[in-house]
């Protein structure tokens, strides 16, 4: 009888345990970010504008709004190294071109990162969720073959807690940055550089070099894989027609 | 001797005019930019955003320094090496200050010097790079590798070998309870030197990494997790296999068992033979032999494993050449080098890239060449090119073939010599040189005066005679040979430029002198060979060889002869056809002796005999020659009198008279033949002088030496007669002065006035010889006759009348050809066309659209009447329609668009429609709804764009058939419209008819409710503070009435109501309608508006189209956005001038917390405001370097965000710059203590030894940076003082002086 009555007890504790379970998961709803992230797909909608961040800018030399450029094709090509003399090497205008793409970037995407972001928590609170939301900071880190964004969002969802979203995107565009550096490097020190070579180390990369009449080279530099494509002019050592200065 | 210094000394002149010489041909350009320096300013950042430019002081930025001269000149555009100690990137070539805001650090020294640039070997796993520490350092980390950095290697070629010869294996190790491993180096294993043997399979696990030399991580041995050959990937252009724990294997084989090679690495070699593409299956790709690695996209064929394969990569060229991946050759226009490249040809390399060709020009003008080469491969030679700079500047002042030739410092090729050409001494054709031959007396003038005059001994001052002074003698300054560049530059031979310069070198000049006597007609003596085209050929050889200069072909092979003038005497000449021929050839065919007026010594020879003084000598000495005839025949006279008188005597008995007057005779016969034999003597004196100057005139001639031998030679003066012989000679010599009085006086020209004096000279010697030999009347009297007539004869015999003619070959600028009817020659799509390419083709030839994707090389024949003809381009039509009824315009009148998918054929309203037009010569073309008279009248360019393009593209939204009518549109048949469209080429020939688009547009009714495409204001955008409504405009797809609400309701529900454009001339470029709204109610927070719009306005409502859904729209206002903490605003000191100061503000709130884009000025008008350098920031922290000078100075600051928020203030501040050191105002004892006082804040230190010690030296008093300083009060010691202030300045001398004491008695 004592036993039978503690088997009693048993099932009803666990019973109520089971029961709580239940409750927790089916009535109380807690909230994990995870589902809820992919609900709110902030993280996708960060990859798209740094993805068009990327392509914006790698076409203006990593720059939002380039005032110094060439014109060619329909295109405006920025100088990235530029003199306006005759037998002289170019003046370095932009020397760390991954540092200043960096800037432009986190820049252009600062509204879109916003937008995601409330975007997302808009979403949250549309489907009932008690959310807190945080200032948005955020870190573009561009590395070989990806680009990184580290966004520090606190932002409190019913009772839980998180503050970090990492968004990654494949992009070549660290090394076509490097490619672009070391062509600069030398149109400043040679004022011309070697495109065969350079194709020959970097066989996923087609550089096209294309002189034009008053000295500028125009620079286009596109990865075969993704089509990306990096372009920029420069002006070093030009020569002019005949002995004109 | 004295020679012999002359030719020393003449060549010592030439050398040092050669080098002025030299220095004048180039003087001009360099003078051009010593010009454009002076009047440009080094601007530390130009207007359009240049760092460190050289231009015109309007072109700086404000913002930033600027200053009269050039940029190597000036501190703020110094270059220097900029590095990054993030990325370890160091750049040349820097200036400062772009160096420290792009975060670097910069150093002036070379790049080489900067410790942080130094470059060593950096092994990253079997990778290697040669680049700095920093970079090392960087690289390790991204590809999470220990870092191996090497400084030992210092050349690239041995870094890589390095690498390469870097020890792989397995990495064995241990992770989450699974014995994992990775494909690596040694290194990157970071199992230290330890290595484990491995002994079958007997392998004892360990939880340390261990490193496995040459084993592949599946190797059975090893035990790990790794599964074989589960994938392939690419790497180093080479198939490799992959391991199921991603590690790289061997290369690629399908032989599964060859490639794995018992879990051992293999060389790629050992699993399949290099592989040029043929092979799917084998993944040894060869670069050099056409392949690399590349994904397998097709269907059928591809590798038995994996998804990579080794692609061929090869390409074909121009010749129908197979050429390899990689590979790079020239491509030439026709007449490469040898002086002969034509005019607005260029160099091109192409290359092979992933089996496709790619054109890569060299530097234009010719400024580059192409050169190319090979390398010896298994499968044949390997093509490398490369475009390299044409070192054609210093040709032309190479003297000498050796210097010409040396092809380690020039690209230069030597012609032959020409004759007249004074090289660099012809002045540019512009000048006065050889405008006008027959007054180009002036011809080798130029504009330093004396430099380049004709290198003859009258300029020089020695060896000149009155011959030489007379007429222009004609001469070259490259006797031996001219130099001139191998690939001639291209020049603007189409404007003004240094072309004129340039071919004006190469002018000729050439006098060419006739001589005709008193008996007989006249004859070439001098430059006959310039008569001759070859001549003429030659100089145009030397002209064309200098660039684009004389008489040549462009590059299409199209002759022009308006480069050259070549002119005799007046008459213009041009060249044979044969010539033309020749030349068009590149001058191949040329004869060298012919080509190049090169003078053979047997030429030189005749040609000396021919010169003038020669001529005279040879008279001269025919003359003497004469008198000696006349003078021994006399002799033998007398001689045979004597003999006739001694026989008589010698008959007659002693002592009788007979015997007296014999006697008597013999003594008359003796003293004759005396006086005979002097005149001999005489007569043989001047023979024997005229063949010594005939002698001196004519060197290197056997001449000489014959006449010296027949008429040289002791004892011809021996015999007596010495009276006789120096009387003559007086009498010569007085004669000759005569002569030279005379001749003049009676019109002789020199020459002749000189035979007049030899003449005169002769006659008048031989009768003062034989007078002074006679010794009776009869015989004196004879005497005269003798002596005039060897005067007489002496005189025909030199007298000659010259003449001169000049021939002159002027080299100027080469001129294409009339006219333009090849100009689109060069819009070839293989090679690109360039102005100067274009320019070489025709007259009327002109590269339009530059820098646009329609760059193109159009003939603008002004004498072209005809407008272009316009016709429909198929390609560009819209999917699922066609033209139909097509007529080309002129004369018309168009075509019709159909659409295929209706019965009627209309096009549905409001779908997109693209149709396109082309010409048949480039034009601007014009597109309009409405009939107008002529193409300025018309609306629109098509596509909007003004460019002269051969085809134009116009693409919009078609309205309905109803809002057309209700637009005024023209409709035929109640449903068609018409777009008319007229065309301008270059010439402004534009199409007098419209050129007429027909189509209809479906007449079914519109059942598609509007849609809103655009808003002026940004969706979710911002209002200025307190600024509750805001007027926005919606855009619109169709004619409609729109309407706005606070809440999302029906449109009839919906009271706000907007105005709203209908009216199809109103549409916009995007063929958009506007509405406009004034929205209200806009609260801090999001408000959201509600806008639907119902179409077909005026229409019967059971036919409009209304929104069923709300277009949403939000707007938030804003606090007001506020400025703080301006700076400076108060004085500051400095001790430079112009002192950099920092405006500097922050702003706050506003739409965007802040964010604004601040501006400042100096005046506060609204026009002047110039934007802060650091502005529209995310701190809102806004800033602008200023460089002001000493005194007070306002600054208007305003500030605007987003929503329009304004904020003005203005800073007002004093800038105190001092450059002097600090005064001491007082010095007094307090409290036992020395005390000085400065009248600023500064700090001070004192010896006791004299004021030679730096400040550094001294003892430091306290306290520093305040006015007041302190020291022991020694009453035995005298302090010599310095104080300075926290600018530095200071006296070089002491501040003051000071010897403490009390006792002032």
């Amino acid at each position: 009888m004592r036993k039978k009555g503690q088997v009693a007890i048993f099932i009803i504790v666990a019973i109520m345990i089971v029961s709580a379970v239940l409750v927790f998961f089916l009535w109380a709803k807690p909230t994990y970010f995870s589902d809820a992230g992919k609900g709110l797909r902030f993280e996708s909608c960060v990859e798209d504008a740094v993805e068009q961040a990327i392509s914006e800018l790698e076409r203006k030399a990593g720059f939002i709004n380039p005032k110094f450029n060439y014109d060619y094709n329909d295109e405006k090509f920025t100088y990235l190294c530029y003199t306006n003399q005759y037998y002289e090497t170019c003046v370095v205008q932009v020397p760390f071109l991954k540092n200043s793409f960096d800037e432009q970037m986190e820049t252009l995407i600062k509204d879109e990162v916003n937008t995601c972001y409330v975007n997302s928590i808009n979403e949250l609170k549309a489907q009932g969720y008690s959310v807190v939301q945080g200032n948005v900071e955020y870190d573009v880190l561009i590395e070989p073959s990806v680009v990184r964004v580290e966004i520090d969002a606190p932002t409190v969802v019913g009772s839980q807690s998180f503050a970090r979203f990492n968004v990654k995107i494949n992009s070549p565009i660290y090394e076509m940055l490097m490619i672009a550096t070391s062509l600069l490097q030398f149109e400043a020190k040679y004022g011309d550089s070697d495109t065969s070579s350079m194709m020959i180390y970097y066989p996923d990369y087609i550089i096209d070099k294309i002189k034009r009449d008053d000295g500028t080279t125009v620079y286009i530099l596109e990865n075969k894989e993704f089509g990306n494509k990096f372009q920029f002019a420069s002006r070093s050592l030009a020569w002019p027609a005949g002995y004109d200065l | 001797m004295m020679r012999k210094k002359g030719v020393a000394g003449f060549e010592v002149v030439l050398m040092i005019v050669s080098v002025f010489a030299f220095a004048f041909m180039f003087a001009e350009p360099v003078g051009a930019q010593t010009e454009m320096s002076e009047a440009s300013f080094c601007c530390e950042r130009t207007d359009d955003g240049a760092w460190c430019v050289n231009a015109e002081e309007s072109e700086c930025n404000d913002n930033f320094n600027a200053a009269p001269t050039s940029c190597e000149t000036t501190s703020y555009c110094r270059l220097g090496t900029c590095y990054e100690s993030e990325e370890g990137i160091c750049m040349e070539n820097t200036p400062q200050r772009v160096c420290n805001d792009n975060g670097g650090t910069w150093d002036a020294r070379e790049i080489e010097q900067v410790p942080q640039c130094q470059l060593g070997c950096c092994i990253i796993a079997d990778q290697a790079a040669f680049v700095p520490l920093v970079r090392c350092k960087r690289l390790s980390t991204l590809f999470g590798v220990s870092i191996d950095y090497r400084t030992d290697i210092n050349n690239e070629v041995s870094c890589i070998a390095e690498a390469q010869a870097q020890d792989v294996g397995a990495c064995v190790y241990e992770k989450e309870f699974e014995r994992t491993c990775e494909f690596t180096t040694r290194g990157d294993c970071g199992a230290g030197t330890r290595v484990e043997a491995v002994n079958g399979t007997n392998i004892s696990l360990s939880n340390q990494r261990t490193f496995y030399e040459d084993f592949l991580c599946s190797a059975e041995e090893l035990n790990t997790a790794c599964a074989k050959e589960v994938s392939t990937t690419c790497y180093q252009g080479d198939v490799y296999w992959v391991d199921s724990c991603g590690n790289r294997e061997n290369v690629y084989s399908s032989n599964m068992a060859k490639s794995w090679n018992a879990g051992k690495v293999i060389d790629a070699s050992g699993v399949c033979n290099a592989n040029d593409g043929s092979d799917v299956n084998c993944g040894n790709c060869d670069y050099l032999l056409g392949s690399r690695c590349a994904k397998y996209d097709k269907y059928l064929g591809g590798p038995e494993y994996g998804e990579n394969y080794c692609q061929k990569t090869e390409c074909v060229d121009r010749n129908g050449d197979e050429r390899i991946n990689g590979e790079s050759w020239c491509v030439y226009d026709d007449g490469v080098g040898n002086g002969g490249d034509r005019v607005g040809s260029r160099y091109f390399r192409e290359i092979c890239v992933d089996g496709k060709v790619r054109v890569e020009p060299c530097a234009d003008f010719r400024n580059e060449i192409c050169l190319e080469s090979s390398i010896e491969t298994d499968a044949g030679d390997f093509g490398t090119a490369a475009c390299r700079v044409n070192r054609w500047q210093d040709c032309v002042a190479q003297e000498d073939e050796d210097d010409c030739n040396n092809i380690d410092k020039r690209d230069c090729l030597w012609l032959n010599p020409v004759t007249g050409m004074v090289l660099g001494g012809g002045q540019a054709s512009s000048g006065e040189g050889f405008s006008n031959p027959s007054v180009g007396k002036t011809a080798f003038s130029n504009p330093t005066g004396s430099v380049i005059a004709p290198i003859t001994g009258a300029f020089l001052g020695i060896g000149g005679d009155d011959e030489e002074e007379q007429q222009e003698a004609t001469v070259t300054n490259r006797p031996k040979g001219v130099c001139v560049p191998n690939f001639p530059p291209g020049l603007k031979f189409w404007e003004e430029s240094s072309a004129q310069q340039i071919c004006g070198l190469a002018n000729a000049k050439c006098t060419v002198v006739y001589e005709k006597g008193l008996i007989g007609g006249s004859k070439v003596v001098e430059g006959g060979e310039c008569l001759s085209e070859d001549w003429a050929l030659s100089a145009n050889r030397v002209c064309a060889g200098l660039g684009d200069c004389g008489g040549y072909v462009n590059y299409q092979g199209a002759y022009s002869d308006d480069g050259y003038k070549w002119n005799e005497e007046g008459e213009d000449k041009e060249f044979s056809p044969n010539m033309i021929n020749i030349i068009s050839a590149g001058f191949t065919g040329m004869i060298i002796g012919m080509m190049t007026g090169r003078i053979t010594e047997e030429a030189q020879a005749l040609k000396i005999a021919a010169r003038p003084e020669v001529v005279e000598a040879q008279g001269l000495v025919t003359s003497t020659s004469a008198g000696v005839a006349t003078a021994q025949t006399a002799v033998a006279n007398a001689q045979l009198g004597l003999t006739n008188a001694q026989t008589i005597a010698t008959a007659q008995t002693v002592g009788t008279p007979a015997a007296g007057l014999a006697a008597e005779n013999v003594i008359v016969a003796q003293n004759s033949l005396a006086a005979a034999n002097a005149d001999l003597a005489i007569a043989q004196t001047a023979s024997t002088e005229a063949v010594k100057g005939l002698a001196a005139v004519t060197p290197a001639t056997g001449g000489s030496s014959w006449l010296s031998s027949t008429f040289g030679g002791e004892g011809i003066l021996t015999g007596g007669g010495w009276d006789a012989a120096f009387t003559g000679a007086e009498w010569a010599a007085l004669a000759y002065m005569a002569g030279q009085m005379i001749g003049p006086m009676i019109g002789f020209d020199k020459k002749n006035t000189k035979a007049l004096s030899t003449a005169m000279a002769a006659g008048f010697g031989t009768y003062g010889a034989l007078s002074t030999w006679k010794v009776t009347a009869d015989m004196w009297l004879g005497t005269g006759w003798v002596g005039l007539g060897i005067g007489v004869v002496v005189f025909l015999a030199m007298y000659k009348k010259s003449e001169t003619k000049t021939v002159t070959f002027n080299c100027m600028p080469w001129q294409a050809p009339t006219g333009g009817n090849v100009c689109e020659e060069c819009n070839d799509a293989d090679l690109p066309c360039s102005e100067y390419r274009c320019k070489s083709l025709g007259q009327n030839c002109e590269l339009v659209n530059k820098g646009t994707s329609d760059e193109k090389c159009v003939n603008v024949n002004p004498r072209d009447v005809d407008p272009p003809v316009i016709k429909p381009n198929y390609e560009k039509l819209t999917k699922g329609y066609k033209y139909a009824n097509v007529k080309l315009s002129p004369p018309g009148p168009g075509f019709n668009i159909v659409n295929l998918d209706t019965d009627d054929g209309c096009l549905k309203a409001f779908s997109p429609l693209e149709f396109g037009i082309d010409v048949d010569e480039p034009a601007q073309c014009k597109i309009d709804f409405n009939h107008t008279e002529k193409f300025d009248e018309m609306v629109a360019f098509i596509g909007g764009k003004n460019l002269y393009s051969y085809n134009h593209t116009e693409k919009f939204s078609l309205p309905s058939a109803e809002a057309m009518k209700n637009a005024s549109m023209v409709l035929e048949n109640g449903k068609d419209l018409t777009f008319f469209i007229r065309c301008k080429d270059k010439n402004g020939n534009e199409n007098g008819a419209e050129y007429a688009v027909n189509f209809c547009v479906d007449p079914t009714p519109d059942n598609t409710a509007p849609k809103i495409e655009a808003t002026s204001i940004l969706n979710g955008g911002c209002v200025a503070e307190n600024q509750d409504t805001a007027g926005v405009m919606f855009y619109v797809n169709e004619p409609s009435n729109c309407r706005w609400s606070p809440q999302d309701q029906d449109y009839d529900l919906m009271q706000n109501a907007m105005s709203c454009s209908s009216e199809l001339h109103q549409a916009n470029a995007m063929q958009l309608l506007g509405c406009s709204a004034e929205l209200t109610g806009i609260s801090r927070d999001d408000t959201k508006f509600y806008v639907r719009c119902k179409d077909q306005p005026g229409a019967d409502e059971n036919d409009r189209n209304e929104n069923k859904e709300s277009f949403e729209f939000s707007l938030r206002g804003s606090t007001g956005l506020k400025m703080k903490d301006l700076q400076p605003n108060e004085t500051l000191f400095g001790a430079v001038s112009p002192m950099p100061i920092e405006l500097k503000v922050k702003t706050l709130f506003g739409c965007n917390d802040g964010q604004a884009i601040c501006k400042y000025s100096t005046t506060g008008n609204s026009g002047d405001y110039i934007q802060f350098f650091d502005t529209n920031t995310e701190d809102g922290i806004h800033t602008q370097r200023l460089d002001l000078i000493s005194g007070e100075h306002e600054y208007f600051v305003q500030c605007i965000d987003e929503g329009g928020n304004l904020v003005e203030d203005k800073a007002i501040f004093n800038l105190d710059i001092d450059i002097n050191a600090p005064v001491v105002a007082r010095i007094y004892e307090e409290d036992n203590m020395l005390k000085i006082v400065t009248v600023r804040n500064s700090e001070c230190s004192y010896t006791f030894d004299n004021c030679d010690f730096s400040f550094e030296e001294g003892t430091e008093m306290p306290y520093s940076n305040s006015s007041v300083h302190v020291a022991e009060w020694n009453e035995e010691k005298t302090y010599y003082i310095k104080c300075r202030d926290e600018f530095k300045n200071e006296d070089a001398d002491c501040s003051v002086i000071v010897r403490p004491s009390r006792n002032f008695l």
